[in-house]
């Protein structure tokens, strides 16, 4: 058929496009000259066009079928529902590359769309965004081209990687790839902002693009770990894996970037740190990438591995070896005139959490790679898994919680130690007689002492801070939806901070799930008959029956179980676990029923000759706190960037600041 | 006067977290993590997720289902309950699949330099802090 040759000679096109959108944009700037400006323009997004339509040239080869393209016959098959389709593309490495060069297209387009031709600074990020897509495209349509030929056409395709069909992976890898490919543009916009010593204007921008790649960094990861805990079937959403350490360094970096741009913008400090932010957390995206892609690392996420990794590393080290060039060379203007006056500030603490936060980048980075080094140097294999991680980089998470329940509150430049104390004498000492009630009714470890007193320390300061609004609106005597609107409206004339703290508040949430069920996940296995009754805790289960269905490409094991908890009946809920030969896989799905905030969760890991199955049953409470907090973390960061696309009037991004 | 009547209004807001607090303290009762799972039940579900499968690419037996990781759970329970202590069992393991059963080395030998690292790498992170913004000069307020 003729989608193959088609999306080749797109792909291949829209390269030579970009190329020479590059080449007239050098051309351009030399001689200062707007037709090559334009040109490059206009060829940047004919690029753009040529290489979704060669995106739709794949898809539509899914959908006919269309084995005579290797990747199709790979990734797909005849058995497979349409809506797929969507997985499958981005399942194996070549169409992930398409899709990774796609969605930075679209993402250059975006950032191009209404900004002047003279705008030199545009001009000079575009270069770099440039330079990316060619390496991706390049690669993809030299090294791992999705359209391909298959030597001979087979009748019917290899089909999907079952761990795939679940509808998170709708969502998670997409908004993972994107996340990943659009730090790229934060860290470009800062490159071009420096070279055009333009970094001020620009600093709202620079904002803006920083906090959408957070806010899509964000979502792919709130989206894996659910996935994760879903479809696994192990429990747990968060197992400290490589690929998944690769996708939070760069959140990380980006976490500590959002939070010391506002010190650039407000106090004209950091300029140097920034750029030292951008491009670490470039050089950690591209970490991620070759982690993916190398297979240098064993992890679950083995899908989309293949040989390429070691083109990412090249492109890697070359970027940041060019990176740590730029940076001598423009050291002095970056140089800020201030400096951090006293410890007990804002722009301190700030400080404090993006050194922190670097810490723990860092040493996720060292714990990931940490097996390579004994790999090569001692020829032998050890890995490193959450024990590692969870004793050293919990305490620091914890120590930055601290810092988050204290940095909103204070004020910038400095503040007395006393009159510190003072304010907050109250909510400390508040919450540690909470904190300590609480943990002693549960019998806890010291470890929940510590995380619920720094949990209300920081929810008391949240809600003092929810009722400084609504006894600002309720002062006016409104009506009450008048007051309703009122606090609206304070929140959206400072958006940025009441975004902030929303996100501050949604973290907050996550942090007691994560704390729920690490401190308080009760887990146990159980040997059942069928018909057989056990008891967990407060409830009480029946397993009924076990029905298998065998289907073209897999067999299906359903275990029926009949669920009470305090004596009421609740319904009979299942969990499956599918067999698919072809790949030698299983995928389980557990059976997760939510009673308010905790989850009782159940999965079956063995199954007998006589019906007798293994159940792994675990009750977490609290859990559902983390996937709702992340919305509240997204929703913040939304809140934060509006209004969108504002009038260029002047760099005015805080009308006003508390207290 | 106005200022009396406003610190008023302010210390309401306490009543209004304190509420909210002793909810919580009510909700918090329901939880009590010892009393149903016994000593030795605890320790296996720690030591579970510290033996990796040594088939899966990057699970520990804890995630994985396979039916070696299930074995090695029946092995650990056994000699839990057997009386081995916990590290008797680990280095059991090690002895016959090697280093490579760990999920996570121990503190010594070859493991002995990835759990240095974080205080290296925080050792590193305060010197940032302090000598890169060296000029904090903390301003002392007279009261």
């Amino acid at each position: 058929m003729i989608y193959g040759p088609l999306g080749d000679i797109l792909i291949k096109l829209s390269l030579g496009a970009y190329i020479y959108s590059l080449m007239s944009l050098f051309l351009g700037i030399k001689f200062k000259d707007f037709k090559f400006l334009l040109s490059s323009r206009f060829a940047a997004n004919i690029g753009f066009v040529l290489i979704l339509i060669s995106t739709i040239t794949l898809v539509l080869g899914f959908v006919n079928h269309d084995y005579s393209i290797q990747y199709v016959a790979d990734h797909s098959s005849d058995a497979m529902p349409k809506i797929y389709t969507w997985i499958a593309f981005y399942s194996g490495n070549e169409g992930s590359l398409l899709f990774i060069s796609t969605s930075l297209s679209v993402l250059l387009y975006i950032f191009l769309k209404n900004k002047n031709l003279d705008d030199m600074t545009i001009n000079y990020s575009k270069i770099f965004i440039l330079f990316f897509l060619i390496f991706l495209l390049g690669t993809t349509a030299i090294l791992a081209n999705p359209f391909n030929e298959s030597m001979y056409i087979p009748d019917d395709g290899q089909g999907i990687n079952p761990l795939l069909l679940h509808f998170g992976m709708f969502i998670h890898p997409p908004v993972q790839m994107i996340g990943l490919t659009a730090v790229s543009i934060p860290f470009s916009l800062s490159l071009g902002s420096v070279i055009n010593n333009d970094s001020d204007n620009k600093l709202s921008l620079l904002r803006k693009w920083s906090i959408s790649t957070w806010m899509i960094l964000t979502a792919g990861l709130a989206l894996g770990s659910w996935w994760a805990y879903t479809i696994l079937g192990w429990g747990g959403y968060w197992a400290w894996d490589p690929v998944e350490n690769s996708s939070l360094m760069p959140w990380l970096i980006m976490t500590a970037l959002i939070h010391s741009i506002i010190v650039q913008n407000k106090r004209n400090m950091f300029k140097g740190w920034n750029l030292f932010l951008v491009v670490f957390a470039f050089f950690m995206a591209q970490m991620g990438m070759f982690i993916n892609r190398g297979g240098a690392v064993p992890s679950v996420h083995s899908f989309a591995s293949s040989s390429l990794g070691w083109t990412f590393l090249i492109f890697m080290t070359i970027s940041s070896f060019l990176s740590i060039i730029f940076f001598m060379f423009n050291y002095s203007k970056l140089n800020s005139p201030k400096k951090v006056t006293s410890v007990l500030s804002r722009e301190s603490f700030i400080l404090i959490q993006n050194v922190l936060f670097l810490s723990v980048a860092l040493i996720t980075l060292m714990g990931t790679i940490y097996p390579v080094f004994t790999q090569s140097i001692e020829n032998q294999q050890i890995y490193v898994g959450r024990e590692f991680y969870d004793k050293v980089n919990g305490p620091i998470l914890l120590i930055l919680m601290v810092i988050l329940s204290i940095a909103p509150f204070i004020p910038w430049k400095n503040t007395g130690f006393k009159s510190f104390i003072k304010k907050k004498i109250i909510f400390i000492l508040i919450s540690l007689i909470i904190a300590i009630i609480n943990s002693w009714l549960i019998q806890g470890h010291y470890w929940i002492t510590i995380t619920l007193f720094i949990f209300y320390f920081a929810t008391f300061q949240f809600l003092n801070e929810v009722y400084r609004i609504i006894s600002v609106s309720k002062s006016k005597k409104f009506k009450y939806m008048n007051r309703i609107k009122i606090a609206f409206k304070m929140i959206f004339s400072n958006s940025s901070r009441y975004g902030g703290l929303i996100s501050h508040t949604g973290i907050l949430l996550v942090m007691l799930g994560i704390a729920g069920t690490s401190f308080m996940g009760l887990e146990k296995d159980f040997a059942l008959q069928p018909g057989e009754t056990a008891v967990f805790k407060n409830y009480k289960f029946k397993y009924v029956e076990s029905i298998v269905t065998t289907k073209s490409d897999h067999t299906n094991y359903e275990a029926m179980m009949e669920i009470n908890k305090n004596g009421k009946f609740l319904g009979t809920y299942s969990t499956s676990k599918s067999y698919y030969p072809r790949f030698d896989m299983n995928s389980t799905k557990a059976g997760i029923i939510e009673f308010g905030l905790e989850d009782f969760y159940f999965s079956q890991s063995i199954l007998s000759e006589d019906n007798s199955a293994v159940f792994e049953v675990k009750i977490n409470p609290l859990v559902s706190l983390i996937w709702y907090g992340s919305i509240v973390v997204i929703l913040g960061a939304f809140t934060s960037i509006l209004p969108l696309f504002e009038r260029s009037r002047k760099n005015k991004l805080y009308l006003r600041n508390e207290e | 006067m106005k200022k009396q009547l406003k610190s008023i209004n302010y210390y309401r807001s306490y009543y209004l977290i304190g509420s909210l607090v002793l909810c919580m303290t009510m909700l918090s009762c329901f939880y009590d993590k010892q009393s149903d799972l016994t000593h030795n039940e605890i320790r296996y579900l720690e030591l579970e997720t510290k033996i990796k499968c040594p088939i899966c690419p990057a699970e520990t037996i804890a995630e994985s289902n396979t039916k070696i990781s299930q074995d090695l759970k029946d092995f650990i329970k056994n000699k839990i309950n057997d009386g081995w202590t916990d590290e008797q069992i680990k280095s059991f393991l090690v002895s016959k699949y090697g280093i490579e059963i760990l999920a996570t080395p121990d503190k010594k030998g070859i493991g002995l330099f990835l759990w240095i690292i974080p205080i290296i790498i925080l050792i590193i992170a305060s010197l940032t802090y302090f000598i890169l913004y060296s000029n904090i000069r903390v301003k002392r307020r007279i009261i």
